[in-house]
């Protein structure tokens, strides 16, 4: 049962190293985008010891810990979904001894295992290069919730994800809208600034949302900026829209597969 | 010169009227164009609330930066988006098709598809832009406009000869599929400050990777703050890297071997 999804990760990984100048070369580019962050909030810093209970540490370890989060959770299976239905290969999918939604899970996971493991690297690297601003906390309880926290932000991301994709059975031209959909996410998700810049109770429904797991809670649960109970609440929340979602999938599915005219059939 | 240019008026015609067939896509990009123009704007309202300069740039002058930027990476490369499909060409010997017409085949890679839905986009996205730097105050110094505009046309061809000489590069190493995508998130560090990075940095992006040359010149300019050693060297940088995307483009199609054999 399980021999077909570990063959699907095994494939998509071989494919991965493949494209890996690809993989490198967005991994250039996540790190030219962080690096600018962290210089920009580090000039944003010049004159002033903290902005809204942050001191410069804390908010370069924000940027660093947060991103070393995110490249693990988020996932790009909206762009391969939308072009399975656009260019009618789903229908394959159809005839194949699986549910497309877990193929489509088993291919994400083997498609980001690569960049992980170079994301992972280069990552730390760039902490190493910080490392004086760094700040470190090694509570095992802390590292256990957010670990927890990271693995179940995965798959709500491919849930969004997913979600997004399916799109592409009501209209064509998708690929702008995943990428808008992204930087929406991104900004939800704190991954530009902390959300705590922002009204409280733009906090307050940002920790009800499934977007803030990828990035702003994990990183405020590492800063002990939000206590321990708060992140179990976390992970609450997170099941909670893991199951949401898999119920809005569920509808959305049907009702595109309806619609589904599979192309070049 | 006209035959190159009647090439391209029909390029543009044949885009317009590709365009007309795929209408929501249209509406869906002039939202999309809003959509990302408030967020950057929304980012820099947040941003300037907790201090009120950034290495010496005002809220307004970030708003120009911005504004600046997406008139340089946004304008001509959407009309030369044609560039940016090479490694298919490439890869599936299409190229041969391109190599037998009586043109130039560097000016028709770039500029075979113009992408004019692109174009509809920067128009929404721009917008927002202009509007706060009309009804709001800012240090623009109009007198400099012309110098401005001269060097936003040299920033057009400086962005796409970069754009073609990392693309070009497809020629040599097949793998390097989307070695665009490389540029353009280094060329995100246009938007900001050259004065945020530190100075060895700041060398290498007006030099090496001029990415500097983009928006924080033009938009210093505006601002009042012009040089001739930044008029010099705009020209200077450009001319260069146009040349060079043309030495690398010319010796690239000399060792070009079909794919389809």
């Amino acid at each position: 049962m399980l021999n077909k999804y570990t063959t699907l990760i095994n494939i998509m990984w071989q494919r991965g190293l493949a494209y890996r100048f690809t993989i490198f070369a967005y991994r250039i580019g996540e790190i030219a985008e962080m690096l600018v962050l962290l210089l920009m909030w580090s000039a944003i810093f010049t004159g002033t010891s903290t902005i809204q209970g942050y001191t410069l540490n804390e908010m370069l370890t924000y940027i660093l810990f947060g991103n070393l989060v995110n490249t693990i959770t988020r996932n790009f299976a909206a762009a391969g979904i939308g072009r399975d239905i656009k260019d009618g290969r789903l229908s394959l999918f159809l005839l194949k001894p699986m549910k497309h939604v877990r193929y489509a899970l088993a291919s994400e996971i083997g498609r980001a295992s690569l960049p992980f493991v170079l994301s992972l690297i280069t990552q730390l690297l760039v902490v190493l290069l910080f490392h004086d601003k760094f700040l470190y906390n090694t509570d095992p309880v802390t590292l256990l919730v957010i670990l927890g926290m990271i693995l179940l932000a995965f798959l709500l991301e491919f849930e969004l994800s997913y979600l997004a994709g399916l799109i592409a059975f009501w209209t064509d031209e998708v690929d702008g809208l995943y990428t808008t959909m992204e930087r929406v996410k991104k900004f939800f998700s704190g991954g530009y600034f902390p959300l705590s810049l922002l009204p409280a109770t733009f906090i307050t429904v940002s920790f009800a949302l499934p977007f803030a797991y990828s990035f702003f809670v994990p990183a405020q649960l590492y800063l002990k900026k939000i206590d321990l109970s708060m992140g179990l609440k976390g992970l609450g929340v997170q099941l909670l829209w893991i199951v949401v979602l898999a119920m809005i999938i569920r509808v959305v599915w049907k009702r595109g597969i309806r619609k589904y005219e599979g192309v070049g059939i | 010169m006209k035959q190159y240019l009647r090439v391209f008026t029909q390029l543009i015609k044949n885009s317009i009227s590709m365009l007309t067939a795929y209408r929501a896509d249209l509406l869906m990009r002039v939202l999309i164009g809003f959509g990302w123009s408030a967020a950057s704007i929304i980012t820099i309202e947040i941003i300037f609330l907790h201090t009120q300069e950034l290495s010496g740039w005002g809220k307004s002058d970030m708003i120009l930066l911005l504004f600046t930027f997406a008139l340089t990476v946004d304008l001509l490369s959407n009309l030369g988006k044609g560039i940016e499909d090479l490694e298919d060409l490439i890869r599936l010997g299409t190229f041969d098709t391109i190599i037998t017409k009586p043109i130039d085949s560097q000016f028709y890679t770039v500029f075979r598809q113009p992408n004019i839905a692109g174009l509809l986009y920067f128009v929404a996205h721009q917008l927002p832009f202009v509007i706060i730097l009309i009804l709001y105050p800012t240090n623009i110094s109009w007198h400099f406009l012309p110098v401005y505009i001269l060097f936003i046309i040299l920033s057009n061809i400086l962005w796409l000869s970069l754009k073609t000489i990392f693309i070009t590069m497809n020629f040599w190493w097949q793998n390097v599929g989307n070695i665009h995508f490389l540029l353009f998130s280094i060329a995100e560090i246009g938007k900001y400050p050259m004065t945020i990075f530190p100075y060895l940095m700041q060398f290498v992006f007006y030099t090496i990777l001029p990415i500097g040359f983009l928006a924080v010149v033009p938009s210093s300019t505006l601002l009042g703050i012009f040089s001739w050693t930044s008029l010099v060297g705009m020209i200077s940088i450009t001319f260069l890297f146009f040349f060079l995307s043309r030495i690398l483009w010319q010796k690239a199609v000399r060792e070009y071997s079909s794919a389809s054999g």
